[in-house]
């Protein structure tokens, strides 16, 4: 299988087929860290569609040396940067489940959800380094390298942010992990 | 072991082993971890959101649609490298000072320090590509720090500023001029070259940037560009000439550009 690096080498060179199987690989990825960003679902999938628009505009500036998922994202996380920009501060922070409905559909699964929603929350409550760090790694699944590339920050200073954020979500959530709390 | 082994391992419940000290020694965010006996790394890992609720196959067929648009000479042009899209700028203002100075050269050219002029205009034309360069800046990059902005949007006010005070070289005699009326002839010359470069943008920027500090850059540009084109034009050397007629074209198209946005701020608040 090509790697998300080749698929868009291949559609640099004009095979159309790559740029879908891109999209197919990278939409979902792109489109929950949208929603996380942006809380409003229209928001978020125009924003995604902007990120792929962006892409194919940048086609000839990819050299294929950087990873293809951070370069991605930084696009992404420009764009919303953007809309929030536009939007007005205020709406940054606020959580409106009623506009989350990937995340109310695990509201209905006991405390397990319960306690899923609650890490949630507490990581949207981090300061936005912090925040922006412990999401890509654990929700994304990008290494500390690759969030480096995204944050434009040196991997030791994502370590760092890591470990802050980690500090501060233990404090939040000492009553969800109690075993835990004991041995904190 | 890397921190995605050791994440792993004890998410599932796992501890780790003595082949991971090397890593924990070195790795402060995995020793939080593992000192907290796997309960965060448990919490996070099973936190993940689930899939959002959309029609990825209809956005794809969507977006495929919007790219069709993309083929004409806007999206090859917008598609060339940053360097590439400066030299369109590099040319326009080529295009202006070969213009003004052909068809419009200033009547005391004789007399004026030439120096005077190559330095201004080129002071001049590096804030002008300076702006443009950060205002290309692509997407797939972090933006640039703050303090860039700010120190060229002060050097494009206020550079001109700071020629229109320099001392004066009286080469066309006071009464001839009506500082007025010239002044406002000036002001809307050079507004009308910084429009040049704004009717280029469309091939120059990307998009994808409306609300952040790299359209006004390109904004001060154009104003900046209005001084190059007067400064070849213009006989008139006096302070509050320059001062109400040239250097004002780059602070008077921000202010304009600041206000275009804010209006259309509110009314998008409004709807």
């Amino acid at each position: 299988m090509q790697t998300d690096e080749q698929l868009m080498l291949a559609y640099v060179r004009g095979q159309e087929g790559a740029y879908r199987e891109l999209f197919a690989r990278l939409a979902p990825v792109l489109l929950r860290i949208a929603l996380r960003q942006l809380r409003r679902p229209a928001d978020a999938q125009d924003i995604l569609q902007q990120t792929f628009l962006q892409i194919h505009r940048a086609r000839f500036d990819y050299d294929g040396r950087s990873k293809l998922r951070p370069w991605a994202i930084t696009i992404l996380l420009n764009l919303a940067r953007d809309v929030l920009r536009r939007r007005g501060r205020w709406l940054e922070s606020e959580l409106d489940a009623e506009r989350l409905p990937a995340h109310d559909a695990a509201a209905g699964r006991g405390e397990r959800a319960e306690t899923s929603a609650r890490v949630r929350a507490a990581v949207a409550c981090l300061p936005t380094p912090q925040r922006e760090v412990i999401e890509l790694h654990w929700f994304e699944e990008l290494s500390f390298e690759d969030i480096g590339a995204v944050v434009g920050a040196q991997p030791g200073t994502v370590r760092v942010r890591a470990h802050r954020g980690y500090q501060t979500l233990r404090k939040a959530l000492g009553d969800v992990l109690p075993a835990t709390s004991a041995t904190a | 072991m890397d921190c995605r082994d050791i994440e792993q391992t004890i998410a599932e419940g796992g501890s780790v082993g003595a082949d991971a000290d090397l890593h924990l020694r070195s790795c402060e965010p995995c020793r939080v971890l593992v000192d907290d006996r796997g309960q965060l790394a448990r919490a996070l890992g099973s936190s993940r959101p689930d899939e959002p609720v959309a029609d990825l196959d209809l956005l794809g067929r969507e977006l495929e649609a919007g790219l069709g648009a993309e083929r004409g000479i806007l999206g090859r042009v917008r598609a060339w490298p940053r360097a590439a899209r400066l030299a369109l700028v590099v040319a326009l203002l080529l295009v202006d000072v070969t213009f003004f100075g052909t068809f419009m050269m200033r009547r005391d050219f004789d007399r004026y320090p030439l120096w005077r002029l190559v330095l201004a205009d080129g002071v001049y034309a590096g804030i002008i590509l300076l702006a443009t360069w950060y205002a290309l800046r692509p997407l797939y990059l972090r933006p640039a720090p703050a303090w860039i902005a700010r120190a060229i949007f002060a050097g494009a006010i206020l550079v001109p500023v700071a020629f229109a005070l320099a001392p004066e070289v009286p080469t066309v005699p006071a009464r001839d001029i009506s500082y007025v009326a010239y002044a406002w002839y000036c002001f809307m010359t050079g507004c009308g070259q910084g429009l040049a470069l704004l009717l280029l943008a469309p091939l120059l920027d990307r998009g994808g940037r409306v609300a952040g500090t790299e359209p006004l850059l390109l904004i001060a540009a154009a104003g900046v560009l209005g001084q190059i084109g007067l400064s070849v034009e213009c006989p008139v050397n006096y302070p509050l000439h320059l001062l109400t007629g040239h250097a004002i074209v780059p602070a008077g198209m921000l202010l304009a550009a600041l206000w275009w946005r804010r209006a259309g701020r509110m009314s998008e608040r409004i709807a």
